[in-house]
C-alpha cells in the first residue's frame, strides 16, 4: 500500500508541478470574465493532462519503467497507481485552477448577493407548443429561504418561437404573484420575471400571432441570490474533473498501443467524434458525454454570474466508465512492459 | 545445499518491428546456461549481441519469447517472492528525473517493500555508499551519466539482494565510481550473493567475474573462466614493484637476456602506471595540504 502511494505521490508530481505553476500565472493574467477564466484554465489543463498521460505508457514500453519492473508489487497495481496517480494530478490541477478563478472573482467583487443559485428546475420532460392565447402554468413551491433585503429571486422559462403561427415571430407574457414581463420571442430565449415573495407558480400565456414553444425537459427554473459562491466552484470543478479525467484515461489507454503523439491527439478526436456523432444523429450531443451540453451550460452560468448546475449523474457516470475501461485494459495490456509488437 | 541460482534453458526473444511489424529481430537465439549461488557471471560480446535482453529477462522486466527460465529452483523470475531477492541495475538512466536522489531512493526502497523505519536509515546511508551524500538533495534531472550510474548502483544494493544483475556497471563511471562498484561487489559477493554483468568491455569484468560467457548475434559462443577465454598461453606478465630506477634498467637487460636463451622475446617492458584513483587521492591530499 505504501508503495502504491509512493508512486501516486510521483506521477501526481509529474503531472502537478509544472502544470499548477503554469495555470496559476494564465488564470492570473486572464480577464476577470469567470466563463474565459474557466475555459482557458480546463484547455490548458486538458492539454497537459492528456499529453502526460499518453506519455507514460510509451515510457515504460521503452525502457523507463524497468526499474519498475523489478518492483515486487503486482504490474496490475501500478497501472492501477499510475491511473489514479493521472486523475489525482487532473484533479489537483483542476482545483488549482478553481481556488486561482475564486480566489480572482472575489476579489473582483462577483461574489456575495450577486451571485444567483438555482433554486428549483421544474416542468415538463418534453416540449410544449403553445398558440396564440394558450397558456401553460407551473408550480414553484414555496421559496427555499425567507426574503431579505436585497436578496434577489427570478424565475425563468426557456421558450423559442416556432412553426404554425401566422407569423414567425410572437409576444409572451411571464406572470408570477403579480409580477408580469411582456417579451417579444425572435428565437430561443428565456423568459424571466423577478419573483414576488408570495409567488407559488409561474404563468407564461402566448399573446402574439405566431407559435411560443416551452422547450423541455425542465423548462423552469427558480434562481435566488446567495452568499455559497463555493459551492458553484465545487461544481464547476466536476463539471471540468469529468471531462479531464476521461480525455487522460482515453489518452492513457491509447498510449498504451502507440505513440504518445498519436495517442493524445486520438483521444481528443474520440471525444470530438462522439460529439459530432451524436449532435448528428440526434440534433444535440448527449448529456452524458463528459465536457458536452452539460459543461456548456455551466460555463454560461459562470458568464451570467449564476451558480453552475452539479454535473449530471451520467455523465459522472460515463466519466467513470471510461476511467475503470482505461485502467482495465491498460493493466492486461501492461503485463508486459515492452509487448512483442513494440519491442 | 540451494539449487541452482539460474537455470535458463533455450531462451528465445524476438521482436517484431518495422512499419507494418513483419520483420522479425531475433535478440536472444536458444540460450542455455546456469549458474551456481555466489558465483558472478560476466557477459560479454559486441553491442547488440543480446546482453541487455537476457538481463531484462533474468530481471523479469521482460518475458522469452522460448525457452523458460528459472531462479533458485523452481520459482520464475516474474514472481514476487524472486523479485524481493533480485536485483536490477537497468542500461540508461531510466529512473524518475524530476525527483531529488533522496526522494527516488525511498520511492525505489517502498517499491521494493522496505519499511520506513529501515528507509530512514539505509537510504541516506547508501547515498553516502555511493558517493552522493552531498547530492542527495539535487534532481536526478541534473545529475551527470556517472553520477546516475551510481545513483543506480545505489538502488541495485539498496536490499541485500541475493542475485544482482548490472547492465554496463561501469558505463560512465569515474574512477572513484569504480571503486565503489568494487567495494559493493565484494560485499555482495562476501555474503554469498550471486552476480551477473554485463558489458562489451571484457576488461570492464575480468577483475569481477569467476566465469565469462561470450554472446553475439544472440547466441552463446563460448563460456568459461577469464583465463581460460582471454589468456593467450604464450605471454607471461611480470609485476615488480620496490627498487630504484638503475635497479630496474639493469633488471630490464637480464630479462631481455634470459627471455632469449629461453627461446622466447620480451615485447613490452615499462614503468607501471599509477590508476586514476590514486592520482585522485594524491591530488585530494595536496590540495588538502595548501
Amino acid at each position: 500500500m505504501t508503495s502504491t502511494l509512493s508512486f501516486v505521490a510521483l506521477l501526481v508530481r509529474r503531472l502537478a508541478t509544472p502544470g499548477a505553476l503554469f495555470l496559476v500565472i494564465c488564470v492570473a493574467a486572464t480577464s476577470s470574465d469567470a466563463r474565459a477564466a474557466w475555459t482557458f484554465s480546463v484547455a490548458a489543463i486538458a492539454l497537459i493532462a492528456t499529453v502526460r498521460a499518453a506519455a507514460w505508457p510509451d515510457a515504460w514500453l521503452t525502457g523507463e519503467g524497468d526499474w519498475l519492473g523489478t518492483a515486487p508489487v503486482p504490474r496490475t497495481w501500478l497501472m492501477a497507481s499510475a491511473w489514479i496517480g493521472a486523475a489525482l494530478g487532473t484533479l489537483v490541477l483542476t482545483a488549482a485552477a478553481s481556488a486561482t478563478i475564486a480566489a480572482r472573482s472575489a476579489w473582483d467583487g462577483e461574489v456575495g448577493h450577486t451571485l444567483l443559485e438555482a433554486e428549483r428546475i421544474a416542468g415538463p420532460a418534453r416540449s410544449i407548443v403553445l398558440m396564440p392565447g394558450e397558456s401553460f402554468e407551473q408550480p414553484i413551491g414555496e421559496p427555499a429561504a425567507p426574503a431579505s433585503p436585497g436578496r434577489k429571486r427570478e424565475v425563468r422559462v426557456r421558450s423559442t418561437v416556432t412553426l404554425g403561427g401566422e407569423t414567425p415571430t410572437t409576444i409572451a407574457l411571464i406572470e408570477a404573484g403579480g409580477a408580469s414581463q411582456r417579451i417579444f420571442v425572435a428565437r430561443r430565449t428565456w423568459l424571466a420575471v423577478d419573483l414576488p415573495g408570495a409567488a407559488t407558480s409561474v404563468r407564461v400565456t402566448n399573446v402574439g400571432e405566431g407559435a411560443l414553444a416551452i422547450l423541455g425537459p425542465d423548462p423552469v427554473e427558480v434562481w435566488s441570490s446567495s452568499n455559497a459562491w463555493l459551492g458553484g466552484v465545487v461544481r464547476m470543478w466536476g463539471h471540468a474533473s469529468a471531462w479531464l479525467v476521461t480525455l487522460v484515461s482515453l489518452a492513457l489507454l491509447l498510449g498504451v498501443v502507440m505513440g504518445p503523439g498519436v495517442a493524445a491527439v486520438l483521444a481528443a478526436c474520440v471525444w470530438l467524434g462522439a460529439w459530432m456523432i451524436w449532435s448528428r444523429a440526434a440534433g444535440a450531443p448527449p448529456d452524458w458525454l463528459p465536457g458536452g451540453p452539460a459543461f456548456q451550460r455551466a460555463l454560461e452560468a459562470t458568464h451570467e454570474q449564476r451558480s453552475p448546475l452539479a454535473p449530471p449523474t451520467v455523465a459522472i457516470a460515463a466519466a467513470a466508465a471510461t476511467v475503470m475501461g482505461g485502467a482495465a485494459v491498460g493493466a492486461v495490456l501492461l503485463r508486459h512492459w515492452r509487448d512483442e509488437v513494440r519491442g | 545445499m540451494e539449487s541452482l541460482a539460474v537455470q535458463a534453458s533455450r531462451v528465445g526473444r524476438s521482436f517484431r518491428t518495422g512499419f507494418w511489424m513483419a520483420k522479425k529481430t531475433v535478440a536472444l537465439d536458444d540460450v542455455t546456461f546456469d549458474l551456481a549461488p555466489g558465483r558472478t557471471l560476466g557477459l560479454v560480446g559486441p553491442n547488440g549481441s543480446g546482453k541487455s535482453t537476457l538481463l531484462r529477462l533474468l530481471a523479469g522486466v521482460d518475458r522469452p519469447s522460448t525457452g523458460s527460465i528459472h531462479l533458485f529452483g523452481s520459482s520464475t523470475p516474474e514472481e514476487t517472492s524472486i523479485k524481493r531477492r533480485l536485483a536490477f541495475l537497468p542500461d540508461g538512466q531510466p529512473f524518475p528525473a524530476e525527483l531529488r536522489a533522496i526522494d527516488a531512493l525511498h520511492l525505489i526502497a517502498s517499491l521494493k517493500g522496505m519499511p520506513r523505519s529501515e528507509r530512514r536509515t539505509r537510504v541516506p546511508a547508501m547515498l553516502e555508499r555511493v558517493g552522493l551524500g552531498d547530492r542527495a538533495r539535487t534532481r536526478l534531472g541534473a545529475f551527470s551519466r556517472g553520477m546516475h550510474r551510481r545513483f543506480g548502483l545505489g538502488q541495485a544494493f539498496l536490499t541485500e539482494p541475493d542475485l544482482i544483475l548490472l547492465d554496463e556497471p561501469t558505463a560512465g563511471l569515474d574512477a572513484p565510481g569504480f571503486d565503489v562498484l568494487n567495494g559493493v561487489l565484494q560485499e555482495a559477493r562476501g555474503r554469498g550473493a550471486t552476480v551477473i554483468l554485463a558489458s562489451h568491455v571484457a576488461s570492464d569484468l575480468v577483475e569481477h567475474c569467476s566465469q565469462l560467457m561470450l554472446l553475439a548475434g544472440g547466441r552463446v559462443l563460448r563460456r568459461g573462466s577469464p583465463d581460460e577465454l582471454l589468456g593467450d598461453g604464450q605471454t607471461l606478465e611480470l609485476r615488480v614493484r620496490g627498487s630504484s630506477p638503475e635497479a630496474f634498467a639493469s633488471l630490464e637487460e637480464s630479462l631481455t637476456r634470459a627471455a632469449t636463451s629461453a627461446g622466447a622475446s620480451v615485447v613490452t617492458a615499462r614503468m607501471a602506471r599509477r590508476s586514476l584513483l590514486d592520482l585522485y587521492a594524491e591530488t585530494a591530499k595536496d590540495e588538502a595540504h595548501r
